[in-house]
């Protein structure tokens, strides 16, 4: 079976664990990853426990995807209840970490409890040990890497670790594998901290076995020609995620200095074009594209920064080629802060990968920073003497790194975009959902987009649905409700796979379907995986409304609800969510404040 | 005519398709840790470099087994060790030049890459054609070709 | 009549001729999409003058002397 049936259950204020078999049950009902392991988080945790308490668990999930022959099964995710905004978060990664953990036979690790001191967990299948982190405490991700790995003679562990923001509880700090891939978002990384838990380092020899290889392998086979022949997959290999950045500028949905504006007029010099031209002195940005584990894609960009640049000129230690520019990271950088100097945007995203960041929440609290400081509601005296205006690269930098390693200012951008303008006194300028940053679509000229984004249970969230193709069609809030809860759902599905969510571009929901129908016991259809995703959601939406959380909360702030889209294709439009939330909590089976009814929890197993 | 592995690093993602099919192949189940091609990564991932067995034709693990459990395959030109015979000394591993001859510790017997019979399966699995299965005598043929390419512009120029 | 084209992102893969393409009068957005040799489903949105179309009206809207055109490639996820 391609699950491993294993549980790694860690008591870190103990320093003891229990391997125990996995709930089958729940295996079957919320399939893995972010479905198995936000099931694990309910069954463990109140609600409302302080996120950076003790009382708060840390999952590491794998799918019973991951590890095997499909197409991207590289993926894991961390699930917690998240510090940024007391939602249940869960951040999925690439990169090798996910698939080694599963490989030394555990499909969740699961971390309580808070060490006396900073400790690390060695993990080389059965053998388990806590290890002192102190030499390594107040260190980056890149250093932890190698300490450990050279600390065991080790250079086949894999590792997920947290830098100094998460270590000092930056609310928005990453989880850190492989170097430069990230379970990114919503604060996993401080949670991290909070436990005294600088990294995991594993080594697996078990292998995963699949419930019908030979029909595995064919249809992986044939999945896999899919996506070799698909145009968008083409695309996201040469060019990376970043090609979408000009797309979103001709439409218009291109979130520029605190979303005041929706088209960058520097999108050209930070855009995928961008990363692959070589300029005068012979420098190109972009070096190669690199996969995650199992990956037949490849979007990962590979860069560097050129040596001349006054983010490195003075500093060796950056003249190597690390992780490159993904969109989110260039639209946070970029247009979001109105920066456009590219090798500028590519520091910043090292400095994340580095200390371990968020680069979209990051992003959007120093856009709202920089709003804030441009009308005089903070000045140099609160910016350590920076200069914090849109468009200066200097001062995106020199944040960046700040908020990385918690000096001056960046203790306050790092606790995120709501805290920093209510501080401020301009609680409006803060460009989030649920306390949590959006990424880089415009919710006006994108309603459905909007909609998701607004009752997305981790905050603002590009990655939890699809409406792209209905919101390209027209401008109505019409016909947007059903989309969006429907890709909701089928997302929430294929997160639990140990797959990544980049293979729609060629798969639907039957291609995950019939490889888990091939990899797993029992029947696997389409239908099965949107009822578990269903009830994901719903399960999701269950564990925030008892930690406090309430439908005035499923909604978007008052720039993208009142001020009309200045430009673009959709110019004028505003974002309308009253126009569906009513239709979207009817087609959820939830009551008019946002609760699922009874019948609908029955429904789905959940009462 | 023989055929050999033919690995272009440049074409390398580091997607570890070729071990997970490698393992499959030999294991049945998937197992990096068990294949006998493994891609390596430097400076955080710019470079990512599969590495097998290159199928010497002066094999010095087969010179160095005292069992005589590695065998030529003439058809292949493979070296393949015989199971039945392969005590796990491990002289083997220690006679090859290049790592590529490897002690599991499962089986108690070395593992080493048997080019699957001559349809081997990392080549397979690669989704960008870093790694083919060749000519023997031709795996320099690409590079000669460019080189004579860069050389002749230069001259004509 | 001439129409002018912009095509945006791997969209240029299907036709990267210049800003402005010769159609013959009253062409349907579909077959200008044909003519580019761009599938109807790689089309994520069609705009005319800045106005999008929605897609079940592909076959019947017109173009127009004068108009401009934009199509921006589908997209997935993040």
């Amino acid at each position: 079976m391609t699950w491993q049936g294993s549980v790694l259950r860690v008591n870190l204020t103990e320093g003891s664990y229990v391997v125990e078999p996995l709930n089958m049950e729940w295996a079957n009902d919320y399939v893995g990853e972010r479905g198995l392991g936000s099931k694990y988080l309910v069954e463990s945790i109140d609600p409302k426990v302080d996120p950076l308490s003790p009382d708060n668990a840390l999952i590491f999930a794998t799918g019973p995807l991951t590890g095997t022959m499909a197409s991207t099964s590289g993926r894991y995710a961390v699930i917690t209840k998240g510090p940024l905004n007391g939602a249940i978060a869960c951040s999925n990664s690439g990169g090798k970490f996910g698939a080694e953990m599963k490989f030394a036979g555990y499909d969740l690790i699961l971390l309580e409890g808070r060490a006396s001191k900073p400790c690390y967990l060695l993990i080389e299948d059965e053998s388990i040990s806590f290890e002192d982190a102190e030499p390594i405490w107040g260190q980056s991700v890149w250093k932890t890497e190698e300490w450990i790995r050279n600390q065991h003679n080790n250079p086949k562990l894999r590792i997920a670790s947290i830098g100094v923001a998460g270590e000092k509880g930056v609310r928005y700090a990453s989880v850190i594998n492989d170097l430069h891939r990230a379970a990114g978002r919503s604060g996993v990384g401080a949670v991290m901290g909070s436990k005294n838990l600088k990294a995991i380092a594993v080594r697996g020899t078990k292998g995963v076995s699949v419930d019908n290889p030979k029909r595995f392998m064919e249809v992986v086979r044939e999945t896999k020609a899919l996506l070799a022949n698909n145009s968008g997959r083409k695309d996201m290999t040469e060019h990376g995620t970043n090609s979408m950045l000009t797309t979103m500028q001709e439409y218009g949905s291109l979130p520029t200095r605190n979303f005041r504006e929706v088209q960058f007029e520097g999108f050209d010099k930070v855009d995928a074009n961008a990363m692959e031209e070589t300029d005068d002195s012979g420098h190109r940005n972009l070096i190669t594209n690199k996969a995650c584990f199992g990956c037949t894609i490849a979007c990962g960009r590979i860069a560097h920064i050129r040596q001349d640049h006054f983010t490195i000129i003075n500093r060796r230690e950056y003249w190597h080629a690390s992780g490159g520019l993904e969109y989110e990271t260039a639209f946070a950088f970029g247009p979001a802060v109105g920066v456009d100097d590219i090798d500028a945007l590519t520091f910043a995203g090292y400095m994340m990968n580095e200390h371990g960041m968020d680069p979209i929440s990051f992003g959007v609290t120093l856009a709202a920073a920089m709003e804030l400081y441009e009308m005089g509601a903070i000045s140099k005296d609160d910016t350590d003497g920076v200069e914090l205006t849109f468009g200066n690269a200097e001062a995106l930098t020199v944040m960046a790194e700040k908020t990385g390693k918690f000096e001056g200012f960046g203790q306050i951008l790092g606790l995120g975009s709501k805290v920093l303008c209510e501080k401020y006194g301009h609680p409006e300028l803060s460009m989030t959902v649920k306390g949590q940053e959006f990424a880089g679509y415009d919710s006006r000229a994108l309603k459905g987009m909007g909609l998701g984004y607004a009752t997305s249970n981790r905050g603002a969230c590009h990655m939890r649905h699809d409406v792209f193709a209905e919101d390209y069609d027209d401008s109505s809030p019409e016909g947007k409700a059903g989309p969006c809860k429907d890709s909701q759902d089928r997302i929430a599905a294929m997160d639990s796979s140990g797959l990544c969510v980049f293979v729609t571009t060629a798969w639907g929901i039957e291609e995950f379907a019939v490889q888990l129908d091939a990899a797993c016991d029992g029947t696997w259809t389409g239908d099965r995986l949107l009822e578990a995703g269903e009830r994901i959601w719903n399960l999701e939406r269950l564990f925030n409304l008892a930690a406090g959380f309430t439908s005035a909360d499923d909604t978007l702030p008052p720039r993208l609800l009142n001020d009309p889209a200045p430009t673009g294709i959709r110019k004028g439009t505003l974002a309308e969510l009253d126009r569906m939330l009513p239709e979207y909590y009817d087609l959820r089976g939830w009551t008019n404040d946002g609760r699922p009814t009874a019948e609908t929890l029955a429904r789905l197993g959940l009462n | 005519m023989q055929k050999a592995l033919h690995i272009k690093p440049e074409l390398c993602t580091g997607c570890l398709q070729c071990e997970l099919a490698c393992s499959y192949e030999h294991e049945g189940l998937f197992n990096p840790s068990m294949s006998r091609i493994k891609v390596f990564e430097f400076e955080h991932g710019r470079h990512t470099v599969p590495y097998t067995c290159t199928q010497c034709a002066e094999a010095w693990c087969m010179k160095a087994c005292p069992t005589e459990a590695i065998h030529l395959d003439t058809k292949l030109g493979a070296k393949l060790v015989v199971e039945s015979a392969c005590v796990g000394c491990k002289a083997c591993t220690l006679a090859c030049p290049f790592g590529t001859i490897e002690f599991n510790p499962v089986s108690g017997k070395v593992d080493k890459c048997d080019l699957c019979g001559g349809n081997p399966k990392c080549v397979e699995a690669c989704p960008t054609a870093a790694i083919t299965y060749i000519d023997a005598d031709s795996t320099g043929y690409d590079r000669m070709r460019s080189w004579a390419e860069r050389t002749h512009l230069e001259v004509s120029q | 009549m001439d129409l002018k084209i912009k095509l945006v992102g791997r969209l240029k893969e299907y036709w990267n001729d210049g800003s402005s393409v010769e159609v013959t009068e009253g062409a349907t957005v579909l077959d200008v999409l044909k003519q580019l040799n761009i599938p109807d489903e790689e089309a994520g949105m069609v705009a005319i003058n800045d106005e999008s179309v929605p897609r079940k009206e592909r076959g019947i809207v017109k173009v127009v002397p004068g108009d401009s055109m934009t199509i921006l490639p589908m997209v997935h996820g993040g």
